[in-house]
């Protein structure tokens, strides 16, 4: 076994996929919900004329909470014709729905309405959009008492955005699979890390999007001559290229930094836009510690010594092997399981 | 050509030069220990090597070495370097013949000034000299094969070459056992020999050879072979002498006597032979060579020598005492079985059940003559007519039947070219079973020119057969080796008028590439610069996959290493992971 | 004579020699155990070997054993090995074992102390190597007191010796 086997291992458990029963859940209390949210709609009289689920699962990017707490980002989309001016109706009516429907915590947050669903690990957040005749997205943007300068239906491109992080168009026709699907793995890795490695507040703020884009610029894939996967090397190279090259933390007083990941689709506006230097320093810091820890294991040629190294980073689902047992050795791989003759014996 | 531009280039050397005979000839003229040295060249029509210049007799300074001279001319031609290794401006001419004259004055100079210099030189050429006393009438020189390695002193049989009808010259007829040098040994009890040696015109009366430790620089006409042979033999010691001594005490009418000698970088050899109308002993002196009139001819020897005919052809001496057994006689392993001969390998067993029949022509190593024999044997017979030092055995038996470690340890290597999947897996998983510590080559090719490969194991070092097996997808054991070039799944084999007549489509240059990378991956490794497990690929098109519709892996698209030895280990392996 | 004893049943279950070391599973030797053929008009038990072996292919691990299946023949001085069922239970433990656990060989009882192979036995065995060539495969007689485990070694069959020493699989 060679050590991406054990990054193999780890990308199985923490991978979510749509399917997976634990986020099924989650979609059903999402599902019940959206309809009553659709019904409050209608009766205002926006009606919802388009809906979908935002974020990691169209991108193949969605890992397993550790904190066990599902994430749905539910897009609601209303027509730009019926859509009442301010931006903020909406967001009212949706929580008034969720108050009413035993929802805690619910509140409007400036870009969405956030809500923890009572009685099982599941938070929703609704997004909602006005669509235009030419079928352009606007977001509503602010909080509960905004003032007309802080709130307004804001252009956006949440199907852009995902094309975007789904194109392929860049790399080689042939390769474009396997290097593809070698980013979405990074991407898994890296929201593993910061879930692991920041406190939950400003890991919160370390958006999912924000590392992404990073990983999705700054791609450098590596394949064994085989064309095996080599997510060790292929990972601390692209961190290498984020921090070096990537243009995204710039240096302020004190050794602190900002960081500034602008989307690469409209609104085109910096993900981490407003985000604290505490923000950036510690991303930057911790970035940097992961890419030497990453070579220091690149470097050492026992796997369970590497093992050990990248289970720090990324947590216990990174398993470390056991020691060999003394005195018993390693099993024998066969590639067929034998054949029975049609004994006789006497 | 300008020619007084090339002469006043000439003379700002230091010399004189003038243009004669309508200044068809240039001589140049330099002063040496107060004496003159003429030199004339001949204006070429064309300048394509360097310009040939001839030095005139009766400069009194004897003999000397790079001036080689015939009897019946006036003039000697002065060698300064390998016409072939020169490269010569021809768009500057006079500055090619500057350059030249400035070799020979430097030449010359040291030649005439430093006579220890200059007898190392003609005994470094003793050979070309040598050959010169050797020519006869017309084109026609006097040469002799002699099968000696030139170290002991032993009575020899000597082949003299024939002439054939077409009056090419030479007509060199060597057995094919002519590897076993003692056919050439006059033994009383000599072994039994083929037809073809029976048909050979032999002398197998009254040959010695003998080694000389010291050598005097060749003579510079027949007349003086005589007393130079005489100077010589007072020089042999015991054992040359009793053989001589049992010629001098000879009843016949022929005597050859063959020399081997040491020169500066190299090794002389060389024969005189004795002959007279009547019978009687070798003559013991000049005087009584004369009162006896007797002939004394001397021989250019052509030596069937390994020593010197096997680095001679790039071959490798030290391959002689390897031991290689190849499986698989086919156009891979037909190919393979020849270069690793032709690189010096000393003994070679090639397997295979297989007879050769009309399908495998044109791209097997063996002709049409040996249709429906035994494709094994054949290649055995062919290799010894090639490559006479090699011993061949050939063995009837398929990589399934070899799978017995009492067979295979004898051998130093063994080399797999049986292009069949499953049972090379049977027998990778025997040796791995039997421990068996001898390495093994496996090699193949893909179909389409795409490529081919080879793997070596050698056991007790990193790296297993299983390395090569390894899915890069999913990291576990696989069918397929993960050296592919195409991608697998696919149908690959042509089919030809159903079951049973599937053949891989690839060119006999595929094939020959393939058996080129495997006996050069053979030939490191027993010459002991490979040392681990290893793998080689050659990259050829994709252009005819293409045109199948066939698809190519993530190595094919990436691989630029073709044909360096490269590591087999992969760190997925499970074999020898843990 | 010792009835209620056999060299598995006392807790040895390595055996050695020939270059290669077997070990049998707990659960294994007591199945041997109970199918031993203590009773006059028992029929010979019989079934296949499945288990692991060293990356060196030394050491042999006997971790499971298929007994005899309906298909199959038996009576008391003679067996044939016919239902496919072995072949399956064997390609399952392969499958779900990352391809570590393989046939292993045959095993057999005999109505006798301290069995030996027959003719018919070695014959057998024979063709076992045969179509699994290159495999380590062992051979188990269950006797009435003893168990016996036999590997090809150049070119026969011969038994391994007991390791009274270490009972304990790894």
């Amino acid at each position: 076994m060679g050590i991406q086997t054990h990054f193999n291992k780890f990308h199985d458990r923490i991978k979510l996929g749509r399917q997976d029963s634990a986020y099924k859940k989650a979609r059903d209390r999402d599902d019940s919900i959206k309809g009553a949210v659709s019904s409050a709609f209608a009766a205002a009289g926006y009606p919802v004329v388009n809906d979908f689920i935002q974020g990691s699962f169209d991108t193949h990017t969605a890992i397993v909470p550790i904190s066990g707490d599902y994430d749905i980002d539910r897009a609601l989309v209303i027509d730009s014709a019926q859509a009442p001016a301010n931006p903020v109706t909406p967001k009212k009516k949706t929580l008034e729905v969720l108050e009413s429907r035993g929802f805690r915590n619910a509140k409007i947050k400036k870009p969405c309405v956030t809500a923890d669903y009572a009685s099982d690990n599941v938070h929703i957040d609704f997004i909602i959009y006005k669509r235009s005749p030419l079928n352009q997205l606007y977001l509503a943007v602010g909080k509960e008492h905004s003032d007309e300068n802080n709130r307004e239906w804001s252009p956006a491109d949440p199907h852009g955005l995902t094309d975007w992080i789904n194109d392929r168009s860049g790399y080689p026709t042939a390769d474009a699979q396997a290097i593809q699907d070698q980013f979405r793995r990074l991407v898994r890795y890296l929201k593993r890390w910061r879930d692991e490695q920041f406190s939950p507040t400003v890991g919160a703020r370390v958006y999912s999007i924000g590392l992404t884009v990073m990983v999705k610029q700054q791609l450098r894939h590596s394949f064994s001559m085989e064309g095996a996967p080599q997510d060790l090397q292929a990972l601390r190279m692209t961190l290498d290229a984020i921090i070096l090259f990537g243009g995204y933390f710039t240096p302020e007083l004190a050794g602190r930094y900002r960081v500034r990941v602008p989307l690469p689709v409209l609104p085109w506006r910096d993900i981490f836009d407003g985000s604290s230097l505490d923000t950036g320093t510690q991303l930057y810091n911790k970035l940097d510690y992961l890419r030497r820890k990453l070579a220091e294991a690149e470097g050492l040629s026992d796997e369970r010594e590497q093992c050990r190294i990248l289970a720090d980073l990324f947590g216990r689902d990174f398993e470390v092997p056991d020691p060999p047992k003394a005195g018993s050795k390693g099993r024998a791989v066969y590639p067929t399981a034998g054949i029975v003759s049609s004994s006789t014996g006497a | 050509m300008n020619r007084n531009r090339i002469r006043s280039c000439i003379e700002d050397l230091g010399c004189t030069a003038r243009l004669t005979d309508g200044a068809s000839k240039l001589v140049v003229e330099f002063i040496v220990q107060g004496r003159s040295v003429v030199l004339y060249h001949p204006f070429p029509d064309e300048l394509l090597r360097a310009p040939q210049f001839y030095l005139q007799k009766g400069h009194g300074f004897g003999k000397l070495a790079h001036v080689l001279t015939t009897e019946d001319s006036e003039f000697g031609e002065v060698c300064i370097a390998d016409s072939l290794s020169t490269v010569v401006n021809t768009g500057r001419p006079e500055l090619a013949y500057r350059d030249t004259v400035a070799k020979h004055v430097e030449l010359l100079t040291r030649l005439i000034e430093d006579p220890a210099y200059n007898r190392e030189e003609q005994l470094r050429e003793f050979d070309a000299h040598w050959k010169i006393l050797c020519s006869g009438s017309g084109s026609i020189t006097n040469e002799l094969f002699v099968a000696w390695e030139g170290n002991e002193v032993e009575r020899l049989q000597v082949r003299l070459p024939r002439k054939t009808k077409s009056g090419s010259g030479l007509d060199i007829r060597p057995p094919s056992a002519v590897a076993d040098t003692s056919v050439f040994h006059l033994r009383p009890k000599s072994p039994k020999r083929n037809k073809a040696v029976r048909r050979a015109r032999r002398i197998d009366h009254n040959a010695v050879g003998m080694r000389l430790t010291h050598l005097d620089p060749a003579p510079a006409t027949k007349r003086e072979v005589v007393a130079w042979f005489f100077d010589i033999a007072d020089r042999i010691d015991c054992d040359g002498r009793r053989e001589l001594e049992r010629l001098h005490r000879g009843k016949g009418r022929d005597y050859w006597v063959i020399f081997s000698a040491p020169i500066p970088d190299g090794e002389a050899m060389f024969a005189i032979h004795w002959r007279r109308r009547s019978k009687g002993g070798l003559p013991r002196s000049v005087d009584e060579a004369e009162a006896g009139q007797w002939d004394a001819r001397p021989y250019r020897v052509r030596a069937l020598s390994r020593a010197s005919l096997i680095p001679r052809g790039g071959g490798s001496l030290d391959l002689s005492n390897k031991s290689v057994l190849l499986v698989g006689c086919g156009s891979v392993g037909g190919d393979l079985a020849m270069r690793l001969t032709s690189a010096g390998v000393g003994r070679l067993t090639v397997s295979d059940t297989d007879k050769l029949s009309e399908e495998n022509l044109y791209r097997h190593i063996l002709s049409m003559n040996h249709i429906g024999r035994q494709k094994a044997e054949a290649l055995a017979h062919d290799i010894g007519r090639k490559h006479p030092w090699a011993k061949v055995e050939s063995w009837n038996r398929s990589l399934e039947c070899l799978r017995e470690p009492a067979a295979l340890k004898q051998f130093d290597l063994i080399v797999i070219a049986v292009g069949s999947p499953n049972v090379e897996r049977a027998f990778a998983e025997f040796c791995l079973e039997e421990s068996l510590s001898v390495p093994v080559i496996n090699c193949w090719l893909e179909g389409y020119g795409i490529g081919g490969h080879a793997i070596l194991v050698v056991p007790g070092t990193k790296g297993c057969w299983h390395c090569a097996y390894v899915d890069p997808e999913t990291l576990t054991p696989s069918l397929l080796p993960n050296l592919h070039f195409l991608a697998p799944g696919q149908t690959v084999m042509r089919d030809q008028g159903g079951c049973g007549t599937q053949f891989l489509p690839y060119s006999g240059i595929a094939a020959g590439y393939t058996a080129a990378m495997s006996a050069d991956l053979a030939v490191r490794f027993l010459q002991g610069h490979v040392t681990t497990s290893s793998k080689i690929s050659w990259k050829g098109s994709d252009m005819e996959a293409n045109r199948q519709r066939l698809s190519v892996t993530w190595r094919f698209r990436h691989f630029t290493e073709s044909l360096q030895i490269l590591p087999l280990h992969d760190e997925n392996c499970d074999f020898c992971g843990a | 004579m010792r009835t209620a004893t056999s060299a598995v049943h006392d807790g040895v279950r390595s055996f050695e020699g020939h270059g290669r070391r077997v070990t049998v599973d707990r659960e294994v030797a007591s199945v041997w155990d109970n199918h031993r053929q203590i009773l006059a008009t028992a029929s010979e038990s019989f079934g296949v070997l499945m288990g692991t072996t060293s990356i060196d292919r030394r050491d042999i691990w006997i971790e499971a054993v298929t007994t005899p299946l309906p298909r199959d023949r038996r009576s008391r001085f003679s067996f044939a090995l016919r239902d496919p069922g072995h072949q399956q239970a064997v390609s399952r433990r392969f499958e779900s074992s990352n391809r570590s656990a393989i046939y292993l060989g045959t095993w057999h009882t005999h109505p006798e102390p301290l069995p030996t192979p027959s003719r018919i036995d070695l014959r057998d065995w024979g063709i076992c190597v045969r179509v699994n060539r290159g495999r380590p495969l062992a051979f188990v007689l269950v006797g009435i007191e003893e168990v016996r485990v036999f590997v090809r070694a150049r070119g026969r069959f011969k038994p391994l010796r007991p390791d009274i020493g270490s009972g304990e699989i790894a």
